[in-house]
């Protein structure tokens, strides 16, 4: 096998760029796999055996993503202290929505009909395939952020925006899609 | 071990072309396995029946166990074999050498991707030995026959490991794919313009973007059809499903939705496959008739057309499906006119080796190959994607002959260009010229052989996928046109041999390969070149951009 010596563009800009495409790339994957799921979704509601229910934590996690959303832009639009205050409200918003998330999927499996209502099914669905992303959302953010810490690369932070809004958006979409009447 | 884990973009490339042989060879065998039973249905195959003693009862081949061999054989080929080898093996090796980068972007998910690629292929591997047998679906894994446990023996654990290993299929592709993209926009040389890359690459960006916005449509399925096998769900499987007398509880969901998801990636997937080879033909054209390739550009924009038209057209999969005839029509339309990006590269190949001294070497010699089996395929795709015509031939020995042309064939054609014209590139030595066009002869024949007769035996109505076609009096008179094909696809087998013989032993004995042995103008050669090897190749005057 040869070794072949090429002179390389700029590292660091080069690999910014690199992390800027891989991330997009990667929402965008994420984006048609949520798009498939929803039309999944669309064509099931058309069924006569479709009977939505209506619950409040959907718009308790809601309040979650959105704090999480709002403590992200704290964050990323200060110094100081309230630059931290944003962390801390971006890191409890998340946990909370994590737990929240878990505890609603871990009642519809163990609840008296299991996932065998087509409503049911779709949550745990969807909400299960959010939960996922948002585990692998974050730990990229925290990641991204820790580098931005020390090097304070506004790259790495518009990333970490980035993601996160993207998977409050998400959030709003599905739950939207399954509680919003037709 | 640092060998054996390398975050190396060429030694994962290699590495991806190792176990993709490794598992053509398994399909391969599947493939023949499958042969020999549609030709000679009623034989005693004890002597197999040693080796696979689950497939087989007193020597007769089990109805169930020749779903499970065309499930395996078109899941290992279409995944592990032709996508592992032209985008696994050739794009990693080659993207970082022909944009100018030292490596992939992310070396490490690079690393990551192959590992969980091998560990798919294990899993895929592993059904074969568990007691109920692999998933016996097909590669397309309908239900309700996937979603259903107890329907037959392959339904059980074999679907799920089918299931699994394709989920980590599809997280491997993503990892690549987010690296092929990121490295061809984000890593190139400066100064190196899209337009200066060889077609290749072009190719590859496109199967990344093909991959990454067609398998999330299969992840949705393939989750949504686990949950229906465990969490109580009803996704796909309709109600007043009777199994062996009994009703199976719950269900209102909807098997075609299944379809619609699995063809939304399966149609792209025919160009994931496709493109990579087309781009090595053009870049083949470009090398042995000494001019860049006719209509560069052209060639470009066929290409991104093809890729945005190929999510367009996944319901001409579903024309007997039941669906709505104007949507039929609508399907019929676009999946006509990919004809017209498909044209343009034609035309372009045509005025490329017109009136031009072509070097007939064994890798021009398979990109010719290409060229006439995406003709004859894309001919025969003409009629298939007309609804009246499909309604007729749907399931049948015709359309196993064209997608093995147009698509299998292709792209197997383009492993094998490509393995002869970069072995040099990889292993520093040149294979057997003597041996691969003895190679590419025999399989030129044996392969058109095999799957030519296909369309006739097609249009006299043999269906696919039925383990034994003589249970059928009017298929009685196919079985002499069955055991010729049977014969050919023997031959077609034993011609491989060949390659594997060249390649191999050129590894250590083919003749020192110089610095640019082909007089290529594409980086990862003329890279080496500059480098001032004692054997520079007689580069690229000759070769007109």
């Amino acid at each position: 096998m040869r070794t072949v010596a090429l002179a390389s563009p700029s590292r660091s800009q080069a690999e910014v760029s690199a992390l800027r495409v891989a991330v997009v790339a990667a929402l965008s994957a994420t984006m048609m796999l949520f798009a498939s799921l929803a039309s999944a979704l669309l064509v099931r509601r058309a069924f006569e055996d479709w009977r939505p229910a209506a619950a409040a934590w959907p718009w308790i996690l809601l309040g979650f993503g959105l704090a999480a959303s709002a403590g992200m832009e704290i964050a990323g639009r200060s110094l100081g202290s309230l630059r931290v205050a944003g962390f801390a409200i971006l890191g409890l918003s998340s946990g909370l929505y994590l737990a929240g998330a878990l505890f609603v999927l871990g009642s519809l499996v163990s609840g008296p009909y299991g996932l065998s209502r087509p409503h049911d099914a779709f949550i745990a669905l969807l909400l299960g395939v959010h939960v996922l992303h948002a585990i692998l959302g974050t730990a990229f953010a925290a990641r991204v952020l820790r580098a931005a810490s020390g090097g304070s690369s506004e790259t790495d932070f518009a990333l970490a925006r980035l993601v996160t809004h993207f998977l409050t958006a998400l959030l709003v979409f599905i739950l939207a899609l399954l509680f919003l009447p037709r | 071990m640092s060998r054996i884990f390398s975050l190396d973009h060429r030694v994962i490339g290699l590495q991806y072309l190792f176990t993709a042989m490794a598992m053509a060879i398994v399909g391969g065998l599947l493939a023949l396995l499958i042969r020999i039973q549609i030709a000679w249905p009623d034989h005693d195959y004890s002597w197999i029946a040693v080796v696979l003693p689950a497939g087989f009862d007193s020597g007769i081949m089990k109805p169930e166990f020749y779903a499970a061999l065309f499930t395996m054989h078109g899941t290992i080929m279409i995944f592990f074999v032709l996508s592992a080898a032209l985008i696994g093996g050739f794009g990693n090796y080659l993207i970082p050498l022909q944009v100018g980068a030292r490596d992939m972007a992310f070396p490490r998910l690079n690393a990551l991707s192959y590992w969980i690629y091998a560990l798919s292929s294990v899993v895929i591997l592993a059904s074969f030995y568990v007691p109920s047998g692999p998933a016996a679906s097909g590669w397309t894994a309908y239900p309700p026959l996937s979603a259903l446990k107890a329907a037959i023996p392959g339904s059980n654990l074999g679907q799920d490991l089918w299931l699994v290993a394709m989920a980590l299929f599809i997280v491997s592709f993503t990892l690549g794919g987010l690296n092929f993209l990121a490295t061809i926009l984000a890593m190139r040389r400066p100064g190196l313009s899209m337009l200066d890359l060889p077609l290749f690459s072009w190719s590859m960006l496109f199967v990344a973007i093909l991959g990454l916005l067609a398998f999330p449509s299969l992840t949705a399925a393939a989750i949504m059809l686990l949950f229906d096998r465990h969490a109580g769900t009803s996704f796909f499987l309709p109600a007043g499903v009777v199994l062996s007398g009994d009703l199976i509880p719950g269900g209102g969901g909807s098997p075609i939705l299944w379809q619609h998801l699995f063809w939304f990636l399966g149609h792209p997937e025919v160009y994931i496959l496709m493109l990579p080879s087309l781009g090595i033909t053009s870049d083949m054209f470009t090398v042995f008739t000494g001019r860049r390739v006719f209509g560069y550009k052209s060639m470009v924009v066929a290409m991104a057309l093809i890729s945005g038209m190929s999510f367009l057209v996944w319901g001409h999969h579903m024309f007997v499906s039941g669906m709505s005839p104007f949507l039929g029509s609508a399907f019929a339309v676009t999946t006509t006119l990919i004809a017209v990006p498909s044209g343009i590269k034609v035309f372009n190949w045509i005025a490329s080796l017109w009136n031009r001294p072509l070097r007939l070497t064994t890798p021009m010699l398979w990109a010719l190959g290409i060229f006439s089996l995406f003709v004859t395929g894309g001919l025969s795709g003409i009629w298939l994607g007309q609804t009246q015509v499909d309604i007729q031939l749907h399931d049948t020995a015709f359309v196993v002959a064209h997608f093995h042309i147009i698509m299998a064939g292709a792209a197997l054609f383009g492993v094998f260009a490509g393995v002869h014209y970069w072995f040099p590139l990889f292993f520093g030595r040149m294979m057997s010229e003597r041996l691969g066009i003895a190679h590419f002869l025999a399989t030129f024949v044996f392969y058109y052989a095999t799957f030519f007769p296909m369309h006739m035996a097609g249009l006299e109505g043999q269906i696919r996928r039925v383990y034994d076609p003589y249970q059928y009096e009017y298929l009685k008179p196919l079985a002499a046109m069955n055991g010729f094909i049977t014969w050919a696809a023997i031959a077609l087998a034993v011609s491989q041999l060949l390659f594997f013989w060249n390649f191999f032993t050129s590894l250590r004995g083919g003749s020192p390969a110089g610095v640019n042995p082909w007089s290529a103008a594409s980086l990862e050669w003329t890279e080496s070149e500059s480098e001032g090897s004692p054997e520079p190749g007689p580069l690229s005057a000759a070769v007109e951009r």
